[in-house]
């Protein structure tokens, strides 16, 4: 895949994901509450967690892109090693299922008492993460790290952008699951 | 009015050509659009020209595909539309779809001002009605096979509107399973 056909396609979801996010926002508290099952997070928790990665994520990256070079032409996206597995990691598989994963526990918001600003937390953040999408379109993401929230572990910017905004298509997908059920109730 | 065959998906009746009072307003959505998402209210029903769909929900953890939409069928979030509360449904392009939609206070007022109107109104929604008892039946077929056999010959066409893999999703099968009948 060309970078720019790469990066457009990130920010156009990032896109959905805010139009969506501020439909669900509208929502009655109850149905953002409400679990699918007793273990399960509710919706408020999903956007808490997705609040948590993509602003840390938003800092790192946000520093990161100031040192990228510009986009001089157009090249096809090769994935870092890390990267491309991180990515991987987020995405369904080929039929379509996603892998349950296991949250660090200081990322786990299960049982906390939330309230809709989990959601303005989030819909701020992911407004960074759009608009550094718009700045990656003129610059090369590829030529510059950006920290994670692992320590160690430095990835590509291009590929941080794929991997956390995969975390929130992932996540999205989950919330909509939470939605429908508990319209069922 | 021409029945066709009763247990057929597609309505017997063309809605645009009935219900000319009405603005139908065409609508082009590209695979991976959606209609309507969960926690919308349906305000429209669609009539589609070309193209495929398909309504799906969420049961616990699980997807359920439990609708198509394809040329010359009807498709909405049909609970919603009447008890104007949120959807639990979500309906999905599956391709490059043409659809034209009409407003349901516009179907309202139509028939209030002719009986004709009316009585339209009803045919759709008996045909509508009635496809919801046949799939009703075709989920309490224990055996994949006959699900199938339902599904083939009241709605042929699905069979070359909708990519397989979501027929047989329909039909609570595996893809293999549904490769399988169909090549036996």
């Amino acid at each position: 895949m060309e970078y720019t056909t790469y990066i457009q396609s990130l920010l156009e979801e990032s896109i959905k994901i805010q139009n969506r996010t501020k439909e669900i926002a509208e929502l009655d508290i109850t149905l953002l509450k409400a679990r699918p099952n007793k273990d399960a997070w509710n919706i408020l928790e999903c956007y808490e967690h997705l609040w948590y990665y993509s602003s840390l994520y938003g800092k790192n990256m946000k520093s990161a892109i100031h040192k990228a070079p510009a986009l001089k032409q157009d090249f096809p996206v090769k994935h870092g090693f890390m990267g491309g597995k991180f990515i991987k990691m987020m995405n369904p598989d080929s039929a379509g299922k996603i892998k349950k994963m296991n949250t660090f526990k200081s990322k786990n918001p299960f049982q906390f008492k939330l309230e809709k600003d989990s959601i303005e937390k989030f819909l701020q953040s992911n407004e960074e993460t759009i608009k550094i999408c718009e700045e990656a379109l003129t610059k090369n993401t590829f030529k510059v790290k950006s920290q994670t929230a692992i320590p160690m572990l430095r990835l590509k910017l291009g590929d941080a952008l794929g991997f956390i905004i995969g975390h929130n298509t992932r996540h999205m997908l989950q919330i909509e699951k939470c939605l429908s059920n508990a319209l069922k109730t | 009015m021409e029945q066709k065959n009763p247990k057929a998906f597609t309505s017997s009746i063309n809605p645009l050509e009935v219900f000319k009072e009405i603005e139908w307003k065409a609508l082009e959505l590209k695979r991976g659009d959606f209609l309507i998402k969960a926690g919308q209210t349906e305000k429209y029903l669609y009539y589609v020209v070309s193209g495929a769909l398909r309504a799906y929900t969420y049961v616990d953890e699980e997807e359920h595909t439990i609708r198509f939409g394809y040329k010359n069928s009807i498709i909405a979030a049909i609970p919603s539309f009447f008890n104007e509360q949120p959807t639990d449904i979500y309906i999905e392009a599956l391709r490059k779809s043409t659809l034209y939609r009409a407003k349901k206070i516009d179907f309202e007022k139509v028939m209030q001002e002719s009986v004709k109107s009316l009585s339209y109104y009803n045919a759709l929604l008996k045909d509508l009605i009635a496809t919801f008892y046949e799939r009703e039946i075709d989920i309490l077929q224990k055996d994949p096979a006959k699900r199938l056999k339902r599904v083939l010959e009241r709605s042929p066409q699905v069979f070359q509107e909708v990519p397989h893999k979501y027929i047989a999703a329909y039909l609570r099968m595996s893809a293999e399973t549904l490769s399988r009948l169909l090549n036996s």
